[in-house]
């Protein structure tokens, strides 16, 4: 009898979370909906001056809409708007093996195998440098992970929606990045809000 | 998960609402970046110490809803190593907190004991007062037998500084025991925590990490929400619960140590120990 109660109240509770879910899901939609339709916000944001970030980090998300076309777009979008240098984390590879020429963008794809054994391949160089421990410290750590180690200001995860994720980017390189999601399907107007929204973060730097 | 002076009942429509979120995916570590208490104070026209006051009220409170939840693992932000650049009267109040508040854990024992809650303190504290570390120390080697609950303080922490230690570490182990893999998988186990969180939710509506758990957080979902810490409410927590449970599912598989790993990994645990009592003098 108590089990039988139990098992009714697991149905009860797993039909009213997926109730709970479907609700959120429709309020978000049409939120998103009412947004795309309100042109005045967008329009305000075009027209305010910011500075954009020198060095802006793309996260590629596996099951997202946005594709390697799509983040061709955003790299050229974000420097046509005063961006110098983009490195695009693709732990599953879908940009290394698109037939664009990142190089020529001056974008650098960064995948597990070219940048993600950071820390480990640098404790092997500082042995194999004989390395003391007693010397060992943040900033000769910083010059042992090199150009891996450099510090985005800025990391867009393309694809996300409400949570992020950095999907394994080099992370001592993210100590003080700001984090965006930029949702699909990808709109040109997303590089604008975003670096507007950018560029009224402050650092306060742990002070 | 803390004794409370006072218990602070959530609303009915709170407990319902968490009881229904049970029967999906709930994360089984949860970290917390508390940002917002001086802002908060400066709101209400209060000195940073009142937000910080607020702040560790407003911590006993999420932590009674992770237990309400059934979320066994959680940590904290609560003193960054660069926060030492703060003003030092604003320092002192800190640390004069944490002490009281260190203190009167150690006086709640076994009340920790009766909810199974194991403390540990993760991050440079060495770079603590030792009115402040000894505390610290204690309380950590006395719930150490604790199974139940987890609760992770990162004090005086950042996540550069463990890199630093969990690197100098494997050095020193590799000169010692040739042969040893050293692998992304073992930098991960050697830093201060090596358990990752699933969830890390930031308040105050920074969207940054700040140097915390970057190496732990590297398949976390992060939740930036906009309220600042004392005001973080249980709907803005279940909302980021909502959110978590909409993700794709997460894989987990870890390759097996081989046994120098493992053998590293247990003489690390035992001069963590060995540390811990020799703040205790």
């Amino acid at each position: 009898m108590a089990s039988r109660r139990s098992r009714y109240f697991g149905i009860v509770q797993v039909l009213l979370l997926y109730l709970i879910h479907f609700a959120v899901s429709c309020f978000s939609w049409f939120f998103k909906i009412v947004r795309r339709l309100n042109p005045f916000k967008s329009s305000k944001l075009s027209n305010k001056f910011y500075q954009s970030p020198e060095h802006v980090a793309l996260v590629s998300y596996k099951n997202s809409l946005i594709d390697s076309s799509q983040m061709r777009e955003i790299a050229l979008e974000l420097l046509q708007r005063g961006c110098k240098k983009i490195s695009i984390w693709d732990p599953d590879r879908r940009m290394e093996k698109s037939k664009i020429d990142w190089s020529e963008l001056n974008c650098r794809v960064l995948t597990p195998k070219n940048g993600g054994s950071t820390v480990s391949d640098s404790i092997k160089r500082m042995k194999a440098s004989s390395v003391s421990v007693r010397e060992v410290n943040v900033e000769l750590l910083d010059h042992f992970i090199g150009p891996n180690g450099e510090e985005p200001e800025l990391l867009l995860c393309c694809g996300a929606l409400d949570l992020v994720s950095t999907k394994g980017y080099p992370p001592w390189a993210l100590r003080l990045t700001t984090i965006y999601p930029l949702p699909s399907p990808y709109s040109k107007s997303q590089v604008n809000e975003v670096l507007s929204r950018y560029s009224t973060v402050s650092q306060r730097y742990g002070k | 998960m803390l004794p409370q002076e006072k218990e602070i009942r959530p609303s009915w429509i709170g407990r319902l609402m968490s009881w229904i979120l049970r029967a999906g995916e709930i994360p089984h570590h949860v970290a917390f970046i508390m940002d917002g208490n001086r802002r908060f104070a400066r709101r209400s026209g209060e000195a940073p110490i009142h937000g910080h006051k607020q702040g560790f009220s407003k911590l006993a409170e999420v932590l009674s809803w992770c237990e309400m939840l059934e979320i066994p693992e959680v940590t904290v932000y609560a003193f960054s190593a660069d926060n030492f650049k703060r003003p030092q009267a604003e320092v002192d109040g800190l640390m004069s907190l944490a002490r009281e508040k260190f203190h009167q854990l150690l006086s709640e024992q076994a009340k920790l004991k009766e909810k199974g809650v194991r403390i540990r303190m993760i991050g440079e504290i060495d770079l603590l007062p030792s009115d402040v570390r000894q505390p610290a120390a204690e309380l950590e080697q006395k719930t150490r037998d604790n199974k139940t609950y987890t609760l992770n303080i990162c004090i005086a922490y950042t996540s550069r500084l463990e890199c630093v230690n969990a690197a100098k570490k494997l050095l020193a182990a590799s000169e010692s025991s040739k042969g040893l893999a050293i692998d992304e998988q073992l930098v991960s186990k050697s830093m201060y925590l090596s358990s990752p969180p699933q969830l890390l939710i930031r308040t105050s509506g920074e969207a940054r990490l700040s140097d915390f758990l970057l190496f732990q957080c590297q398949k976390a979902q992060i939740c930036f929400v906009k309220p600042f810490w004392p005001d973080f409410s249980l709907y803005d927590f279940l909302g980021c619960l909502l959110k978590y449970q909409k993700v794709d599912p997460r894989s987990s598989y870890e390759e097996p140590l081989s046994a120098k790993q493992e053998s590293y990994l247990r003489k690390l645990e035992e001069s963590r120990a060995k540390q811990l009592q020799s703040y205790l003098k």
